[in-house]
């Protein structure tokens, strides 16, 4: 099985320099998702090239579309695409944006951006695979500050009620939005108990220091699930963890671009 | 019209393993057989817009053709975020069986009735936009709609509109004309307002020489039919159930100004500005806005004189 560690590694090296190039993009929130979406993309679901269009697939949505460079930077390791595209990030010639499109970049299940919307898509793709009578799994990651949207748990209930158990609910729990901590913006605590109370079979992970912990989870029983992972805002970069005013940049200075590179734990 | 269209949406559901419906805590007949005889293809979700049109564009993607069903003013501004990047963006065949267009629930006052949806809808990408005016165009369209490519919204009437349309024609993307190709007035007309162009057009009947020309499509909008009857008319009245902006006079005027069509006589029938703040059935709130057939008769004989 590939390394988690070093793999993480590799894909925020690529997310650094995809930022460096472009000088735009919302890096920190991508790095909260590496450990995430490593563990999705190389341990727990065999996704690649070839199953762009298939119906008999896993589904990962992307819910919080503003982590796509962590997306990217995985979708073009596997092949989806060239890695000379991360060097169009967000310019006219290019098919990745600021926030994922299944209509421009192959393998993007779901087109977000809008926060709020990819659990309601993945509720439909769940019933999807069952009427079709398909074991596969719909994943679906969001943002904590993107559960402040009325339409997740709108989408909650629903998933409750329909018993969806090839449903995954992941929520990046970085504990900070754009303005500040969740604590102080819109509280979520209990985090975990709401997850439950609405049905879902509820779990907790430290993906900081046990990221491993995530995989053993990504099976469901007899109900959806949700996976509160909790990670850092910027996780695994000296500078940015902690800084929000890392939260989206659209310029950088030459040191700055030196700082990144160097601050890679 | 809203039998009739359940009904063949339930008739489509029989045939076609690929078609679901799904309500937002509708009445509890809605569609009865299907959830017995069709349970998979039949889902009732609760009060949530936004969700169920989210779901049925996840649906959509996987290949499914998707009915929803709920009242109109709810996908229109409620869900609206989802319909555009979740449904029309993506191009996806989702159909919103839209309750309650118009005036229809009137008396419940301007939360429930929806006099805007033209307006807010024209510029939402891939949307087709229908406004059928009794069960006949009901019918054709819902059997046309298992195949049309793309998003598709139906504003319904209230049910028991009296029965005017040639039901041989209906297709979508097509107006149909009521009379003459040649004439003193033509009457624009979309939704249930071909009753009342009908009415007006009889009423003239051995003053002066009027057809109707009836957009039961509003999007995408057939220029052509309009373009190669208004040299032959002097007049044009269009009337329309909805509000001043965004509907069908705004389109007609666009189609005439860009083709440099200027009739002798225009005058445009709506629902003003604002929402009407008033209570009461939809033909009350129509006359009360002045969109009645003595008024429009009035303007035809000031045309006549």
């Amino acid at each position: 099985m590939i390394d988690l560690k070093a793999k993480s590694l590799e894909i925020r090296k690529s997310i650094i320099e995809t930022f460096i190039h472009a000088s735009r993009g919302h890096v920190p929130s991508a790095f909260s998702l590496v450990e995430i979406l490593v563990t999705l993309y190389y341990q727990r679901f065999e996704i690649d090239s070839d199953s762009v269009g298939n119906l008999d697939r896993d589904r990962i949505i992307l819910s919080k579309g503003h982590g796509c460079l962590a997306l990217y930077s995985i979708l073009a390791d596997k092949g989806f695409f060239s890695k000379d595209e991360l060097l169009k990030f967000c310019k006219i010639d290019g098919i990745l944006g600021g926030h994922p499109s299944r209509l421009k970049v192959p393998g993007v299940d779901v087109s977000t951006g809008s926060l709020g919307h990819g659990l309601s898509v993945g509720i439909g793709m769940a019933h999807s695979l069952r009427l079709s009578q398909k074991e596969r799994k719909v994943v679906v990651i969001l943002g904590d500050g993107e559960c402040n949207e009325g339409s997740i748990w709108e989408a909650a209930l629903s998933a409750s009620k329909h018993k969806l158990n090839n449903l995954i609910v992941l929520i990046d729990h970085n504990k900070y939005q754009s303005y500040g901590p969740n604590t102080e913006v819109c509280p979520l605590d209990p985090f975990s108990r709401k997850w439950e109370s609405f049905g879902f079979e509820t779990f907790e992970v430290d993906m900081i220091n046990s990221p491993e912990n995530l995989l053993p989870l990504l099976e469901n029983t007899n109900r959806p699930r949700a996976i509160i992972c909790h990670t850092i805002k910027g996780q695994g970069h000296k500078l940015m963890e902690g800084d929000l005013s890392w939260h989206h940049k659209n310029r950088l200075s030459p040191q700055e671009q030196e700082l990144l590179r160097e601050g890679l734990k | 019209m809203r039998k009739k269209g359940l009904l063949e949406i339930e008739n489509l559901i029989s045939e076609n393993k690929n078609v679901v419906f799904i309500g937002s805590d509708l009445g509890p007949d809605v569609l009865s057989d299907t959830k017995k005889n069709y349970p998979d293809q039949f889902f009732m979700e609760g009060i949530s817009e936004a969700h169920v049109l989210g779901m049925a564009s996840g649906l959509a993607m996987d290949g499914y053709i998707v009915y929803v069903n709920t009242i109109a003013t709810f996908f229109v501004k409620r869900a609206l975020e989802q319909l555009a990047l979740d449904i029309c963006a993506e191009n996806l065949n989702v159909r919103l069986y839209s309750n309650g267009g118009g005036l229809v629930y009137g008396p419940l006052g301007h939360t429930h009735t929806c006099v805007d949806d033209f307006s807010i809808l024209q510029s939402l990408p891939h949307l087709t936009i229908l406004a059928p005016a009794d069960e006949n165009e009901m019918k054709s369209f819902i059997k046309e709609s298992l195949t049309h490519q793309g998003p598709i919204y139906i504003r319904l009437a209230k049910g028991g509109d009296r029965v005017v349309s040639q039901e041989q024609d209906i297709r979508i993307g097509r107006a149909n004309l009521y009379g003459k190709e040649k004439g003193d007035i033509l009457f624009i007309s979309t939704g249930v307002m071909l009753q009342r162009c009908l009415e007006v057009s009889e009423s003239l009947k051995g003053d002066c020489d009027s057809s109707v020309l009836h957009y039961a499509t509003m999007r995408p909008f057939d220029d052509r039919s309009l373009l190669s009857y208004i040299d032959n008319f002097d007049s044009v009245i269009v009337v329309e159930e909805h509000m001043k902006n965004g509907g069908l006079g705004s389109t007609v005027s666009r189609v005439l100004f860009e083709n440099k069509k200027t009739p002798n006589f225009y005058k445009h029938f709506h629902l003003g500005e604002s929402y009407p703040m008033v209570y009461g059935r939809q033909e009350e709130i129509l006359d009360y806005m002045g969109v009645t057939t003595e008024n429009i008769l009035s303007v035809c004989r000031e045309i006549i004189s």
